[in-house]
């Protein structure tokens, strides 16, 4: 950066001597200033600090009266969740663990199934539709009773 | 870290929510400190708050208490405005407004102010405030987050590396650059309102 005009650098010795700019030595700088892109670099480069720091100061916004309650309604959501993903977690980890006995279980059961239906099918298989018909058109006399009962003994 | 905020911790670690509510009471004055440098707005200072202390609440089990709590929850507050700052740039909602007349006398104020040894009063702050708010939203989030954090916040460059994920080295630079592109924007925008 280029030096400042010889006025500028005289207002700012006096000031980084004595640390404090008088009224006159501010109007002036202000009005050299306004016209003195130069000088304005050489004190905005020297004064940004403390510009940005006064500009942010060390005021802080308080809570408002309902930020607590907000807040503790926000964390309440996030105990439900956290209580709801236990919950899940715990039925999936029972889930992990429990999946070979299930699955040896279904395994089990459709074998069942099968077996026994497999049976049943056996056991009707021995009738045919034919059958039926003839069941339904031989009389049924004594004598067919009694040899059916006895067989072929008598 | 005080003795406190480590049984306050463990017992918020145990269920205790009294424990943390405490936790968030002793915290509140720095967060919102935090937040404040970033974000001029009341209620988006509230909010990333509920949102620094919900995030600090879901990884309480994560913090390691070799780190003090409030500067372990500083850094999560520092990053989620971090988030807040790009989250914005990205949307353009960043100010591009030309300066008004009151910036024309924060800018005297400039000036003035590195000599003036009484604090600014209320009116003159935020006027003050305003034309830095317009300066700072021209830069970059990342040359914001480490121009603020340094120069107003006063953290060493290890703290803010620490703070952002970065190398020493680049927070160097980054401090550099924001500190270059501030002033040549508050040059150009003082030409402007003096022209």
């Amino acid at each position: 950066m280029r030096a400042p005009c010889a006025k500028t650098s005289d207002i700012w010795a006096r000031f980084k001597q004595s640390g404090v700019l008088d009224s006159d030595d501010q109007d002036e700088l202000k009005n050299h200033l306004a016209g003195c892109a130069l000088c304005r670099a050489f004190v905005y480069e020297r004064s940004f600090r403390a510009h940005v720091k006064a500009a942010y100061g060390d005021a802080v916004p308080e809570p408002s009266p309902g930020f607590y309650t907000a807040l503790n309604m926000k964390l309440d959501d996030v105990e439900r969740g956290r209580e709801a993903g236990l919950f899940a977690e715990l039925i999936g980890q029972l889930g992990i663990k429990l999946a070979p006995a299930l699955a040896a279980l279904v395994i089990v059961l459709s074998g069942t199934a099968a077996f026994l239906s497999r049976e049943e099918t056996a056991a009707a298989g021995s009738y045919t539709a034919e059958d039926t018909i003839l069941f339904e058109t031989v009389p049924v006399s004594a004598d067919l009773v009694i040899d059916a009962v006895m067989g072929d003994d008598l | 870290m005080s003795e406190n905020d480590l049984e306050l911790v463990r017992k918020a670690l145990d269920g205790n929510r009294a424990a943390f509510d405490q936790l968030v009471r002793r915290s509140v004055p720095r967060v919102f400190g935090i937040i404040h440098r970033f974000f001029n707005e009341r209620q988006v200072v509230e909010d990333l708050a509920q949102e620094a202390f919900i995030k600090a609440y879901t990884a309480l089990a994560s913090y390691r208490q070799e780190r003090p709590f409030g500067n372990w929850l500083a850094v999560i507050t520092v990053r989620l405005c971090y988030q807040e700052l790009r989250k914005r740039r990205a949307r353009k909602e960043h100010l591009e407004s030309e300066l008004v007349p009151d910036d024309a006398t924060a800018l005297d104020g400039f000036c003035t102010v590195y000599a003036d040894t009484t604090r600014p009063g209320p009116e003159k702050q935020a006027q003050l405030r305003d034309l830095t708010d317009k300066v700072l939203d021209r830069l970059s989030p990342r040359e914001r987050m480490v121009l603020v954090l340094t120069e107003v916040e006063g953290l060493s460059v290890k703290e803010v590396a620490e703070m952002l994920g970065m190398t020493r080295i680049n927070v160097k630079v980054s401090n550099h650059r924001a500190r270059k592109h501030a002033l040549k924007i508050l040059l150009t925008l003082s030409q402007g309102v003096k022209s």
